[in-house]
This record gives C-alpha cells, sequence and structure tokens, in this order.
C-alpha cells in the first residue's frame, strides 16, 4: 500500500527509476509514494524504533537517488521494488549494533487472527507485526502463508537471518545448531519462497507493467 | 569449496550471510560461474520479497518524512548532473578504452573542504557520464570508507610504505582515492589506476591528480567495465597524459593488492 495511494498507475517502476536515474527528483518523489510505507515497516521491523525507521528510511531513498543508473541495480536481474528493500535492508541492519534489533518470537511462534504472531511469553515476530498497519499487498499474503507453513526451526533461521542480519555461525551460537544444520534451514526456507518469488517477480506490489 | 558447495550456499550469500572470508570466496567464485550466478539472483528476488512479509506501515508525520526523504536525497546531486541520454552500456562501441572512460566521473576535492566540494566539482569533472556519486556530503563520504562492503588497496613501491590508497565501497558503487605522498604531476601528464586482472589487460579505474604537498581525495564511480572485470588482484598506478590512456604506457610506479576493510 503506497503512501497516499498509487497517482500514476500508467507508469512502471522501472520507467520511474529510469527517470530518478536521470536526475529526475519528482519521480524519487513518486517512488516513495509507491513504496515509502513497505520501506518504513521493513526498516521498523528490524529497527524496532521509529526514529532509526525514519533515518533508514532517507538514507535508503538518498542511496536509490545516487546508484539509480548504477550497474549493482540492473532492470533485468530484478525489479526496482526488490532492489529498493534490499537497500532499505542493508541501511536497517547497519542501523543496529550486530544481532539485535528485530523481536523475533522463539521456535513456539504463534500466529492469532489478528495476523500478530506472538510467543508463549508474549514477544513479537516481526512477520506478522503491528496489527492497525495497512493491510499487506497480495504478493505479501502469499509469502506470510509460506512462512508460516515452514517448520519452525526453518523460519526461524530466516527471520534471523533476514531481520537481525546475523550470519550463519551466529545464528548456529545463538540457537545452538551446527552450522551445517543452519544452512540447510536456510536454504530450505529460501527455497520454499522460490515460487511466491517466481510468482510475485512479473507484478510486484505498487508496479503496473504498462509503460 | 567444490562447486556445489558453493550453490548450496547461494541463498545464504544472497542474504548477506556468509562472514567475510566466505563471501569473499564466493564473489570470487560468482565471477566465473553462470550457475551459480542464476541462483544468487533468485534468492536475490527472495530476499526482496521478505520485506513484504511484514506489515507496511505509516510514519508518524508522512508528509514530513516525505518532505525530508526527496529533500535530502536530492540535496547531494551535483548542481551540473547532465547525464547521458542513452543507457550506460549501449554507449560503448568496440574500443575499450572509450568504453571505460565514457563510465568514468570523477571528481577530486582538495583537503577536507567538502562543503566546497560541489563547486570542485563543477570545475573539475568532465561530462562523461552523471557524476552523482561524485559528491557526498561529509558523512557520507566517510561512510564510504567503512562497512561490511568495502575494500581497501594500499598502493607502494615494493617493500615500501603506502603512498596512497584505494577504498572500494560496493554499496555505494564508489572508489575513494586517498593519495598523501604521491609528488604532483608534471604540466599536461595525470595519474591513472588500474584494476590488474592475472592473464587480461589492465582496466582503468580512473584518473585524478595530487597537489602540490602530495595529497589528493577523489571520488570516482565505480565504471561498469571494472565490474565485469569479475575477480581483481591489484590495483596500480602510473602516470599518463591528461586525460588518461586507453592501456599503461609505462610500468607501475605504486602497485598493491586489494583485500577486505574489516
Amino acid at each position: 500500500m503506497s503512501a497516499t495511494g498509487l497517482q500514476s498507475e500508467q507508469v512502471s517502476d522501472a520507467a520511474l527509476m529510469a527517470r530518478v536515474a536521470s536526475g529526475d527528483e519528482r519521480a524519487l518523489g513518486e517512488l516513495y509514494d509507491r513504496h515509502g510505507h513497505t520501506a518504513y515497516g521493513l526498516a521498523l521491523a528490524i529497527t524496532d524504533r521509529e526514529t532509526d525507521a525514519e533515518r533508514v528510511v532517507a538514507d535508503a531513498f538518498s542511496d536509490v537517488w545516487k546508484n539509480a543508473a548504477a550497474t549493482t541495480w540492473r532492470s533485468g536481474d530484478r525489479s526496482a521494488a526488490t532492489w529498493i528493500m534490499t537497500v532499505v535492508r542493508r541501511r536497517a541492519l547497519a542501523m543496529r549494533p550486530a544481532g539485535s534489533g528485530a523481536r523475533i518470537g522463539g521456535a513456539g511462534t504463534v500466529v492469532d487472527e489478528r495476523g500478530r504472531d506472538r510467543t508463549p511469553d508474549g514477544n513479537v515476530s516481526p512477520t506478522g507485526r503491528g496489527g492497525g498497519a495497512a493491510p499487506r499487498q497480495p504478493s505479501g499474503e502469499a509469502v506470510v502463508s509460506v512462512l508460516r507453513a515452514l517448520p519452525a526451526p526453518q523460519r526461524l533461521v530466516l527471520e534471523l537471518a533476514y531481520f537481525r542480519g546475523l550470519p550463519v555461525r551466529e545464528i548456529a551460537r545463538e540457537i545452538h545448531e551446527t552450522e551445517h544444520a543452519v544452512g540447510s534451514h536456510l536454504r530450505l526456507a529460501m527455497d520454499a519462497l522460490r515460487r511466491v518469488a517466481a510468482m510475485a517477480s512479473s507484478t510486484t506490489p505498487a508496479q503496473v507493467a504498462r509503460v | 569449496m567444490t562447486h556445489e558447495t558453493f550453490l548450496e550456499s547461494a541463498a545464504a550469500f544472497a542474504l548477506g550471510a556468509l562472514d567475510q572470508r566466505d563471501h569473499g570466496a564466493y564473489e570470487r567464485h560468482l565471477a566465473t560461474c553462470e550457475e551459480c550466478q542464476r541462483a544468487v539472483a533468485e534468492y536475490r528476488n527472495v530476499a526482496g520479497l521478505l520485506a513484504y512479509a511484514v506489515p507496511p506501515a505509516a510514519p508518524r508525520d508522512g508528509a514530513a518524512l516525505r518532505q525530508r526523504v526527496v529533500q535530502e536525497a536530492t540535496a547531494v546531486r551535483p548542481l551540473h548532473a547532465a547525464p547521458r541520454a542513452s543507457a550506460r552500456r549501449s554507449t560503448w562501441g568496440v574500443t575499450p578504452w572509450l568504453a571505460a572512460a565514457a563510465g568514468l566521473t570523477i571528481a577530486a576535492v582538495s583537503g577536507a573542504a567538502w562543503q566546497r566540494a560541489r563547486s570542485d566539482a563543477a570545475r573539475l569533472a568532465t561530462d562523461l557520464d552523471a557524476a552523482r556519486a561524485g559528491i557526498a556530503s561529509r558523512d557520507s563520504t566517510i561512510a564510504a570508507f567503512f562497512g561490511p562492503e568495502v575494500h581497501v588497496v594500499s598502493l607502494s613501491e615494493p617493500e615500501q610504505k603506502p603512498k596512497m590508497r584505494v577504498y572500494w565501497n560496493h554499496t555505494r558503487n564508489l572508489f575513494v582515492v586517498t593519495a598523501f605522498n604521491v609528488p604532483a604531476p608534471p604540466a599536461g601528464k595525470t595519474y591513472q589506476l588500474w584494476a590488474m586482472v592475472k592473464g587480461k589487460p589492465p582496466v582503468s579505474m580512473g584518473t585524478f591528480n595530487t597537489d602540490a604537498s602530495g595529497r589528493a581525495t577523489a571520488l570516482i564511480q565505480v565504471a561498469s567495465s571494472v565490474i565485469d572485470a569479475g575477480h581483481i588482484d591489484d590495483c596500480a598506478l602510473t602516470l599518463e597524459p591528461a586525460g588518461g590512456s586507453p592501456q599503461p604506457t609505462e610500468t607501475p610506479r605504486l602497485i598493491g593488492a586489494w583485500r577486505h576493510v574489516d
């Protein structure tokens, strides 16, 4: 869901990115309108602090502005939205001391009806946090349903890697498993999501494939 | 590590979940392995999708944040930026040195006067591809020296102390060149940096000049030709005619090997 609602559905994200790359400030504003809430939601999930999340979003869109033309992002390889969220995640992880930040539910994560994941002791999982926020985009629902269907160890490892930015070695130490097992959990979890990604890559949220 | 092992680690690599050494080894493997490149690209898409696993959220003051985002971002754009209309790749013809030159953006700044950087860059930058990454605020330039995705090379004469360093910030796609003891070039000449890959011709990274005190700090946008060179072993410095040369015209004056910043 965008910040102010989609205002220019006729223009694809890729076309917007091209305009951003050529120095069009208004195009950057439009990108923010489309992806700002997703970016802020992600930043908040990782940093767990509103002021930090705001800083992250500002810095991330600065990176987008500076690198829109760089080959580190190629429109053929992935969507603009995917790249923007990669930038947001990178900035958000850099904001936190390694390993802290996102509150991860324990292996006994339980999903309640409002989509808020709670462990028995009341911790909130990043996936499913924030009741009262805007409803997720369709592909977001698909991602969440796959995550909820994952065996608990796979989901936990994935969340630790993605939302806390922990490397395999640290995850292994944290959950008392071998690095090999953690690598395996991570790979299986990501593989389960690959199918969703393949379906979603043609129509990412807030992107209309008309130029 | 065998190719199979690399393939199994593609997801972890895409998430940045490998430690520094394994990550570096993986990057080198990627340079020559298409199967792993495809796997990593797919997993990167998956990783991007995870951003949608959490609900979108509205900041407390949405209008204020929007304004701040656009203002802060666009504040670092150089005043004179005149980007090419065509895509970078399409301007590259057969001549490799033209291709390398077309990808370069050069801004040389003296001392630490980052606030003057914009007017300096307007004087010094070429009219090649947009100098958008060349002018950064003080904070973001300092940040370009550090981080998990920065490599550094210290260049020296053999067995001597370093006379300059180049930081390669992969996140920002920037080279940050710091020279502290490199004599100013004579008139009509310039220093040129080369990415050295074993068994291949050197790839130009860009040119810069030092001042009378032997110092310079320059920001150079990383050209696609450098990225496409794959794994780079060394960095070399030569003195060339002003404007740079397609290939080095002398043996390197300074050389060093790239390593990861810790």
